[in-house]
């Protein structure tokens, strides 16, 4: 039984021949992961596109319920892989809403310094894949993961693991930074802003770039908040809404940054938001740094931790939009329930609509710009 | 033309700087240093007072691990003192989160810069007590912080993943203690433990 064509335009072909349906994935170098996307085209334009998810499924949610609340940190790390601090964060800050923990100031300092050194990163591995999917193939994607490098080796230092890091936990951090990992911090964030300038010199204003991600996939702002999309997606079509700002968790309201936007809506918006985005978090980290007090990292709490009965949802702007933990407790030191709204999943249902009318090669170009990461997609 | 040219500028601006010091590392002959703290497998801690492991077989360590890949059997001793019979880590399972690390309340368990650990079969990726209990000497003890990475010594950065640095430096036989043979692929089931982490006691 054919499946039906999603936002079907057309239903007969304009040229010779008939409508194509074919499959592009769920193995596949460019669709960021096992993601697989049931295409109906016509020539070489993509007149319906339908999304098909799933193939990453661990049941993490299910999971996380046989399990204490500790021992659920580990799986955080795995949902958005390649963003693993910014993911820990909602989850502990959910269980701290739960329970009426108060975190430490040292501890609120370094989980900001660390998701904001993860946002760098993910944001690193985002422009860097975005262009090999445009097809400069890896020359910025080893630029960018030449900093991203320096980046998973201060995590090793902090936490002892570059990706899977379980560093952000309920009550704080997990360790401290040593003075060598203090050091390493203040060296990138010199070195940082010339690299993003020369991550720029190769691609911003590249003819052929600009050629291939302007006008491509426009997103207008009406339909952006109609999908719920969030993060850079959502700013690069005119939206300045970060949660960062709209509602300050941890101690984001005492930092001085700026929110980029764009109003194009189209690929090369979402490119130079990113960047942007790089460029604040170094001023981010920067002031972090300098106001890093001495004190605690972790709240005391009891070695069986049991928090109240209830729920929390707790959201944060990760480096691919707006995630949120929903933790439900019934007394017990496992949760009931742990419920995860991973942005790429939603960012991702809007992606339909942005494929009709173009090609095939735009196809891959507009799943880039959205940056996806199937492990927070499927859970 | 200006932006494709000077995007090619920069890179080869970068094949001439890096002519002269590459940054690849040729691994295995040479290695990076890794952080101290890294979590590699975890292993037991070898207590020179007693000539034994520290551990006391008490379990917490295989109640804290996320995923059960910790064993343990124990009796009780003679004086009554629990005794430790069977401690074994599926490396085929273990994520390296530390949380058993940061469970064991006598600092019996440490890190380790363990991260090469494949093996031509499954049996071979179980570690048991002997494995994974490094014996020390007051001679040795000092070179010890340097195949573990605990965060409780902060030394030298270890230079190269554990048991291979174990073996150079003579604490730990060649062929590891004594690893699982390897077994017929229909054997192995009767050979890997159960599926969660199992604490039993007579």
């Amino acid at each position: 039984m054919t499946p039906e064509p999603a936002f079907a335009v057309q239903e007969e072909a304009t040229q010779e021949g008939n409508l194509l349906t074919i499959n592009m994935g769920p193995q596949h170098p460019s669709t960021h992961g096992v993601f697989r996307l049931v295409l109906t085209l016509d020539g070489e334009t993509v007149v319906a596109a339908r999304p098909v998810m799933g193939y990453l499924h661990r049941s993490v949610e299910k999971l996380c319920e046989s399990r204490t609340y500790l021992q659920d940190v580990i799986f955080t790390d795995r949902l958005d892989y390649l963003a693993s601090m910014s993911t820990n964060l909602p989850y502990a800050l959910a269980i701290e809403k739960l329970a009426g923990i108060e975190v430490p100031e040292r501890a609120e300092y370094i989980r900001v310094i660390m998701c904001e050194l993860q946002r760098i990163a993910a944001h690193c591995v985002a422009i860097g894949t975005f262009a090999a999917d445009v097809g400069t193939f890896f020359t910025p994607l080893l630029y960018t993961f030449r900093e991203r490098e320096r980046i998973l080796d201060i995590f090793e230092m902090c936490c002892g693991a570059r990706m899977t890091v379980s560093y952000i936990r309920y009550g704080g951090v997990s360790r401290d930074i040593p003075e060598e990992g203090i050091e390493a911090i203040r060296r990138f964030v010199e070195v940082m802003p010339e690299r993003i300038d020369e991550y720029e010199r190769l691609l911003t204003n590249n003819e052929i770039f600009i050629a291939r991600t302007r006008n491509v996939g426009i997103l207008p702002p009406e339909l952006a908040i109609a999908y719920s999309v969030t993060g850079p997606v959502l700013r690069a079509s005119g939206v300045q809404y970060d949660i960062r700002r709209a509602e300050p968790y941890s101690i984001y309201d005492r930092f001085d940054f700026e929110i980029p936007v764009r109003y194009n809506g189209d690929c090369y918006d979402r490119y130079l938001v990113r960047i942007a985005e790089m460029r604040q978090s170094v001023r981010i980290i920067e002031q972090a740094l300098r106001d890093l007090p001495k004190g605690e990292i972790r709240a005391k709490l009891p070695r069986v931790f049991r928090p109240p009965p209830g729920a929390a949802y707790a959201r944060t702007e990760s480096p691919k939009g707006e995630l949120g933990f929903y933790v439900v407790s019934d007394g017990k030191t496992e949760p009931y329930r742990v419920h995860i709204r991973p942005p790429s999943f939603v960012n991702l249902t809007a992606l339909a609509p942005l494929l009709i009318g173009h090609k095939v090669a735009d196809v891959v170009v507009i799943l880039g710009s959205i940056d996806i990461v199937m492990g927070e997609v499927d859970r | 033309m200006s932006g494709i040219a000077s995007g090619m500028w920069t890179t080869l601006k970068h094949f001439f700087t890096s002519l002269r010091k590459p940054v690849t590392v040729q691994y295995p002959e040479e290695r990076l240093p890794l952080a101290v703290g890294f979590r590699g497998l975890p292993r037991l801690v070898y207590d020179l007072q007693t000539g034994d492991a520290r551990c006391v077989a008490c379990g917490i360590c295989a109640q804290a691990c996320p995923v059960g890949v910790i064993h343990i059997d124990s009796h009780r001793g003679p004086d009554g003192r629990k005794l430790l019979d069977r401690f074994d880590i599926e490396a085929g399972g273990c994520v390296f989160c530390g949380l058993c690390v940061e469970a064991c309340p006598f600092d019996a368990l440490t890190m380790t810069a363990g991260f090469e650990l494949a093996a031509y079969n499954r049996p071979a990726l179980l570690w048991p007590k002997e494995r994974l209990l490094v014996p020390g000497t007051p001679e040795n003890d000092a070179n010890m912080h340097w195949i573990m990475s605990g965060v409780e010594k902060m030394g030298k950065t270890p230079p190269s993943a554990w048991p291979r640095a174990a073996q150079e430096a003579g604490l730990m036989p060649p062929d590891g203690g004594k690893p699982a043979e390897a077994v017929e692929p229909g054997e192995a089931e009767e050979k890997i433990p159960a599926a969660a982490g199992s604490v039993s006691q007579d």
